[in-house]
């Protein structure tokens, strides 16, 4: 319980250190607002040229649709590059001294900025949405699950990420892994694009990954709103995190040895 | 001008070296960039799979300008990366050393962190304007001549966002952001742009010159689209350098010891 307030220690200090950083929050919060400002344009051209009544979603779910995913993606802090960089300096081992966990430590560092970037973030997606489609999604009362699963998502992501930055420890770099989830997040999650558009065998492979989980199955509640289909995103989602974890502790674990042996 | 060149192209041979040393990671990062690329074009084979054409780009155009943007940044990454870390610099301090070498400042700056994963996007280019049919005798003088005017679109996009810094502190992330933005930006159908994101495209990530300018010239031969992507991306160069040589008069010196080899 001792070790638990020390954690959220750290991530409380982080929620409001991320507060302060004006600069880093603008700079994101415009890049957001631009990206769904191009795909609810990609759509709008769709829409004008040819017949969309075959695909599940209108206009509006669409621009919503991807204002979920990007805020999922957007809030997440790109934690991977705090653990590249403490293994890379050496500075790690530092940590090791301290009488609290160092990934523990870290973690919950980012999750506390990835917590102040989704408050913000929500906010000024729903305005963004709202103002592009002049329509409030159709099923409001799936929208408090739809964040929940959001915030499940963003743990997800951060967990994935750490797993990542820890590797820098074999490969001396973690950046080209990161770029590559990153796509694996954008592919199979249908960040852009819900997965409906895709072909069968493509949909099929990437309904199985966690990252369908992460993305296209919390924001698909928005034009198919279910709520057995929202426990069952929880359930997936609560399962992937505790794989995640399992593998963060071990390749930690590994990391850790390896420091204590050879040094930082 | 020649002496310069010369500086660039050893500051580039170290840098090269140095990645060279580790074969292990230099070649994970430029098959992963690679990958990376590709991965990301498979999105859009998926949607024009289903959609044909949006406003009458189909996929090859959009293979084209993938390439393009790939490609030229690539091509940044490998010469001008150290410039995205420019801001940081100026926050720091950190141009002390730097200042005090007769050598031009800027491009200490970009040559000094020059990164193998480049050629993965170079690759991913050449790769891209294979499958869409334009290595051709005719296109490839122009992708050539579009490709070295993309680095220059990202190297004074670095410069002119990091110098910032001179007037604006923590712009480091900005900097980062609207880097990571105008490859997003350019690599969508430029057809579909218009009203205020239009006038985003020519003025706040000026992506228009980069992608969606040279990839018209290059299917039709508009000659005018040609001369404007060219005309904008030096505009864009100079206006650069002008910010950066004014800002330069309000940096302050970080006032740290430091041996710099």
């Amino acid at each position: 319980m001792h070790a638990l307030g020390k954690h959220i220690a750290f991530l409380k200090i982080s929620f409001f250190e991320t507060l302060k950083h004006h600069g880093k929050l603008y700079g994101r919060l415009f890049l957001y607002m631009l990206i769904i400002l191009i795909i609810s344009q990609l759509w709008q051209a769709i829409s004008l040229e040819r017949n969309i009544e075959n695909l599940p979603f209108t206009f509006a779910q669409i621009v919503w649709y991807v204002a979920i995913t990007e805020w999922i993606v957007m809030s997440s802090y790109r934690s991977y590059i705090i653990f590249d960089d403490d293994i890379r300096t050496g500075n790690i081992v530092c940590f090791f001294t301290r009488p609290l966990s160092y990934f523990m430590m870290r973690h919950m560092q980012t999750i506390g900025s990835t917590l102040t970037n989704a408050v913000i973030f929500i906010w000024f997606g729903i305005a963004v949405s709202y103002l592009i489609t002049d329509h409030t999604p159709d099923a409001l009362y799936i929208v408090p699950f739809i964040i929940v699963l959001g915030l499940l998502a963003m743990l997800l992501d951060q967990i994935f990420q750490a797993i990542i930055g820890l590797c820098a420890l074999w490969l001396q770099e973690s950046q080209s892994f990161f770029l590559i989830y990153q796509k694996m997040l954008f592919i199979m999650g249908g960040l852009l694009f819900p997965l409906d558009i895709y072909p069968d065998w493509a949909k099929e492979i990437a309904l199985n990954s966690p990252f369908a989980a992460m993305l296209y199955k919390p924001a698909k509640l928005i034009y198919d709103p279910s709520l057995s289909d929202a426990l069952n995103i929880l359930i997936e989602l609560i399962i992937w995190c505790g794989i995640g974890y399992t593998v963060a502790f071990a390749v930690f674990a590994i990391c850790q040895r390896k420091l204590e042996i050879n040094g930082g | 001008m020649i002496t310069s060149f010369k500086y660039l192209l050893a500051l580039f041979m170290m840098s090269l070296k140095s990645s060279l040393s580790l074969r292990g990671v230099f070649l994970i990062r430029v098959i992963f960039m690679a990958m990376n690329n590709l991965l990301m074009m498979s999105v859009w084979i998926f949607f024009f799979d289903h959609f044909d054409t949006v406003r009458g780009w189909d996929i090859n155009y959009m293979a084209l300008m993938f390439g393009l943007v790939a490609s030229s940044f690539g091509l940044w990454v490998i010469f001008g990366n150290g410039l995205r870390l420019l801001a940081k610099m100026i926050d720091d301090g950190d141009l002390d050393t730097l200042l005090l070498q007769p050598k031009p400042v800027l491009m200490s700056i970009a040559g000094s962190q020059g990164e193998a994963s480049g050629f993965g996007e170079l690759l991913t280019g050449i790769i891209l304007f294979g499958l869409a049919g334009f290595l051709t005798f005719t296109h490839i003088p122009w992708l050539i001549l579009f490709l070295i005017l993309g680095g220059i679109f990202f190297c004074s996009l670095s410069i002119l966002v990091g110098s910032l810094a001179f007037w604006f502190k923590d712009m480091n992330e900005w900097s980062r952001e609207i880097l990571m933005s105008s490859i997003f930006f350019g690599t969508w159908p430029a057809p579909i742009y218009s009203g205020a994101v239009k006038v985003v495209i020519f003025t706040v990530v000026p992506v228009g010159f980069l992608s969606y300018l040279p990839v018209e010239f290059l299917t039709t031969f508009n000659w005018s689209a040609g001369a404007m992507a060219i005309a904008g991306i030096m505009t864009l160069f100079l206006v650069s350098l002008f910010v950066f040589h004014i800002g330069l008069k309000r940096y302050e010196s970080g006032n740290r010891f430091g041996v710099r080899g």
